[in-house]
């Protein structure tokens, strides 16, 4: 197949829109890695996570690469407060539902869905920082 | 009609293109005749025109989507990463240990 872009426009869009959704459902930075890189899918995803500098700590990186059909999903250290490793299993599992059936943007737009819904908690007061 | 002159108008039924291109009359024919521009129109045309078009509508909607992912098949496209920093950047700077997550293959 020729080289091009992973998703269409729309494709993009809708999972932007995902992503400041579940950004203001949960208060956690979410990003969305699609590639094939050489090494590691866990050590690339530690990198992702570092080059988000202070907003790293309330991150959750999802790394996809679909060539080996493999699926990392990252937490920065406050994030794994709100988001235990069960909760993003079960987002995993509504992505990798989809992938299976060839809708790579679809799967990631639900799974960031299922993610936001479990990560979502109340403003301690005080203590989160005044938008 | 055997017996019938090239160049006989008169009592000789309208030669086809078959039957012009064999140089006799043709068994069958048209009640009303045709002309080669019809035959051609009706047979060679009008099918060419319906495969066309419903090539179109088949193969449309995917040419509009782009290439659609296909599990078990190569990656073909260049690496994103949506809704997170620049990629060359990324590339350079430190791992950071995170606090959680899973793995997951399908």
């Amino acid at each position: 197949m020729p080289a091009g872009d992973a998703f269409s426009a729309a494709q993009v869009e809708a999972i932007e829109r995902a992503i400041a959704h579940a950004h203001a459902e949960s208060d956690l930075t979410y990003s969305v890695f699609v590639g094939a890189p050489d090494g590691d899918l866990r050590d690339q995803g530690r990198q992702l996570l570092g080059a988000l500098g202070a907003d790293a700590d309330r991150s959750v990186v999802v790394v996809i690469d679909p060539a080996h059909r493999r699926l990392e999903i990252l937490t920065g250290p406050t994030a794994a407060r709100y988001l235990d490793d069960r909760a993003t299993a079960l987002g995993a599992m509504s992505m990798t539902s989809s992938f299976a059936a060839g809708d790579l943007a679809g799967g990631i737009v639900a799974g960031l869905h299922t993610l936001s819904e479990h990560a979502r908690h109340p403003r301690t007061l005080h203590t989160n920082p005044v938008d | 009609m055997p017996g019938c002159p090239r160049s006989s108008t008169s009592h000789c039924p309208p030669r086809t293109l078959a039957g012009g291109l064999l140089g006799r009359a043709p068994l069958v024919r048209y009640r009303d005749g045709m002309s080669t521009v019809e035959i051609l129109g009706w047979f060679v045309l009008l099918p060419l025109a319906l495969y066309v078009v419903i090539g179109l509508l088949v193969y449309t909607p995917s040419w509009v989507r782009g290439p659609k992912y296909r599990p078990g098949l190569s990656w073909w496209a260049e690496p994103i990463w949506i809704g997170g920093r620049d990629l060359e950047a990324a590339a350079q700077s430190e791992s950071v240990r995170e606090g959680g997550g899973c793995s997951a293959r399908w």
